[in-house]
Order: structure tokens, then C-alpha cells, then sequence
């Protein structure tokens, strides 16, 4: 079983908005100078399924909410979640060690 | 982006520099709020935070150093001195309060005794200190005793709805910070105060009034002699930074001229407003 999680980091703000249109709106931010980024659609459907979630079964989750198999996007969403740790909006730890 | 968003990324930013500073800040009000007031309370457009006194300069100086503009100072930014407001392009307005109207005591002791009671709770993901519930009823009420509009109905529709021992300790803390007659004028019941010194400030801000009553209000109102000529010096001075935000641009010489003699004519007018019928109505026949 996986011990890692992805977690916020110190150093950045988010914020989700989610209705009935807009499964999740996502708004990340540096702090504190910027810049500001936005994922809407499905980016901000990975970024619910992954942020302070385990990495164990994220794959899957995501697989769910957006009706696909998992073999057919598996590679989409490594590459994403690869490319949010890249860009400093999220960090991957191992459990049990805070924010 | 929605205001709203705007208006968490504000707290966030502002709780990031409290950290790296090591400095305590309170946020309050919009995303603040408790969830038994939430419901209650119109969304704000800025983020509003109390800063502790000793530690105000310091956040305002690491602010305008990332970015952020400063409109006004704490002495001109309000009748009663409280608060500055920062802009800054990408997240929006923060209103930095250093003490909260209508509270009577010291504000560093103030602030201690909110500080002692707050809770934490995540805006935008960044965990931020916010007063107990009690202390957030009391701020909303202080807070639509400035209304100018006389009784806030969504403020006393969230007093009624309130379990008891939130309003009882909601009592006991106007009781330590000497909030009385901002209490009461934010609940209906200031006349009980008809001879307080703040009384006529009171009654002004909760009502409305025009600006040269308002200032002869706070004049009345200052605890010492001493404070109300500070008072009266500072009323014909012109807030540069404040002018500057409605122009949109540094003022000239000449903006900062007009306006000095602007303010003393639109007090006179407003003054002419309220005196002018009286008299006529006093005139004999």
C-alpha cells in the first residue's frame, strides 16, 4: 500500500468552486505574488481527486467521476498530476507528515 | 475569477506574510464568518483582517513591498481611525484594521482578548486564525452599528437565531471590551446610553448624520483633550492617498488645493441641508 500523499503546499492557495454545471472550478495561487492559475473542466476534476488525497487508487477515483477506464487515461493523469508538482501547485509526501 | 475567489486568495496572502513575519492576524467577516452567521450576512468585496496594533506597520511595509497599494492611513481612513485599505492588482482589496470600532478598551488589550478565544479555520487552504463565535457576533453587530442606515435587520435576525450561551458570552465580552453603546446602537438600543460620551458618535454613525456633525461627534466622543485637537487639526486635512485612489492617478498640487476647500464646502452644505429648513420653518409670518 502506497504511503504517499499530494498535499498543498505552504506557499500555495486554492480555491474550489463546484456546481451543478461546473463539477469543479479550480483557482490556485503563489503566495504571495502570483501568478494565478485556473483549471477548470477536467484538470480541476483530477486536482479534487489528487489534492491532500492518497496516491493509491487516484487513478481509479478520477477513472469514476469521469466515466472512463482507467487503462485509457492512467497516462493523461500521471502526466498532469507530474506537471502540478513541476510547477510547484502541489507536493508529494509521505503520510503523517503535515502541511 | 469571481469576487469571491479574489476576496479568499486576499486572506491567504495576507496570512502567508503574517507567518513569515511571525505576527498575529485575525481574519473576519466573507469567508470568516461562522457558518451560524454566514447564512445571515451579504458576501463582502474585500478581506477584511485585524492585525495586532504593535505589528500593523510592519504588515502594512511587507504589503507595499510586494505590490500592494495603501489608500489612506489609519488616522484618515475613517471617523474613527480604525482601518486602512490595500489594493493590489491580481488579488483584490484588504481592509487592515488595527482595532474595531466601538470597542473602548485598549486596542493591543482588545486584540489580546480576541486573540485569546480564536479558532483556526482553512480559507483558500491556508489555515487563518479567526475570533471565537461569540467575538464574530459582537463584531457583526459593531460593524452594522456603522451602518448609517439605522436597525440591521439580517443582524438581528441573527442574534434571534443564536443558541443562548453564544449570545450570553457574546455579553460578557462586550462587557470586557467596553463595547456597550456600540452595542446597543448596532441592536436598537442605544438610547439606554443617551448620556455616554460616544453617545452623539453613536447615534450619527448608526443613523446617518452629516459630515460636520460627525465630526463634531467624534470631537465629543475623544477620551481626552488632547485627543480632540488632534481631532480637529486632522479634519481639514486632505487624504492624498484617498484622493488619489478616486482620481485614479497621483493628485496635483492643484487636485490636493481643490479638494481642501472642496471638503469644508460640502460639510457647509450639507450643514445648510439639515439648518436651512428649520429656519425657515423658525421664521415668523
Amino acid at each position: 500500500m502506497s504511503r504517499w500523499v499530494y498535499r498543498l503546499p505552504r506557499d500555495v492557495a486554492a480555491v474550489v468552486e463546484a456546481d451543478e454545471v461546473h463539477p469543479a472550478d479550480v483557482y490556485l495561487a503563489k503566495l504571495p505574488t502570483g501568478p494565478l492559475y485556473a483549471l477548470t473542466g477536467v484538470s480541476g476534476l483530477i486536482w479534487t481527486e489528487v489534492a491532500g488525497q492518497p496516491e493509491a487508487g487516484l487513478v481509479e477515483r478520477v477513472a469514476v467521476r469521469a466515466e472512463q477506464e482507467p487503462a485509457a487515461i492512467e497516462a493523461q493523469v500521471k502526466a498532469f498530476v507530474s506537471e502540478l508538482v513541476s510547477l510547484g501547485l502541489l507536493e508529494r509526501r509521505e503520510t503523517d507528515t503535515g502541511r | 475569477m469571481d469576487l469571491r475567489v479574489r476576496v479568499a486568495f486576499g486572506h491567504a496572502v495576507v496570512q502567508h506574510l503574517a507567518d513569515r513575519l511571525e505576527i498575529d492576524v485575525l481574519h473576519i467577516k466573507g469567508w470568516a464568518w461562522s457558518p451560524l452567521i454566514r447564512p445571515f450576512v451579504r458576501a463582502g468585496n474585500d478581506a477584511d483582517v485585524i492585525v495586532r496594533p504593535a505589528s500593523a506597520r510592519g504588515l502594512i511595509e511587507e504589503m507595499r513591498a510586494i505590490g500592494w497599494t495603501a489608500h489612506g492611513t489609519f488616522t484618515s481612513g475613517s471617523p474613527f481611525a480604525h482601518a486602512t485599505t490595500l489594493t493590489h492588482e491580481t488579488w483584490g482589496s484588504v481592509d487592515v484594521h488595527q482595532l474595531f470600532p466601538g470597542i473602548g478598551i485598549d486596542p493591543t488589550e482588545a486584540f489580546d482578548v480576541l486573540w485569546a478565544g480564536c479558532q483556526s479555520v482553512e480559507i483558500a487552504g491556508v489555515a487563518c486564525p479567526v475570533p471565537s463565535v461569540p467575538a464574530q457576533v459582537l463584531l457583526l453587530v459593531l460593524n452594522s452599528a456603522r451602518g448609517g442606515r439605522g436597525q440591521n435587520t439580517e443582524t438581528l435576525g441573527t442574534l434571534a437565531s443564536l443558541p443562548s450561551e453564544v449570545m450570553r458570552d457574546c455579553e460578557e465580552l462586550v462587557r470586557r471590551l467596553h463595547a456597550d453603546v456600540a452595542f446597543a446602537a448596532g441592536t436598537g438600543n442605544l438610547e439606554q446610553f443617551r448620556g455616554a460620551r460616544d453617545y452623539s458618535l453613536w447615534r450619527i454613525a448608526s443613523q446617518g448624520g452629516t459630515r460636520l456633525q460627525e465630526w463634531t461627534a467624534r470631537v465629543r466622543a475623544a477620551p481626552s483633550l488632547r485627543g480632540a485637537a488632534a481631532l480637529i487639526l486632522r479634519a481639514p486635512l486632505v487624504n492624498v492617498p484617498h484622493l488619489a485612489h478616486v482620481l485614479g492617478r497621483a493628485p496635483t498640487r492643484w487636485d490636493i488645493v481643490k479638494e481642501f476647500f472642496a471638503r469644508p464646502l460640502r460639510g457647509l452644505r450639507e450643514q445648510v441641508g439639515v439648518v436651512g429648513p428649520r429656519l425657515r420653518r423658525g421664521r415668523p409670518r
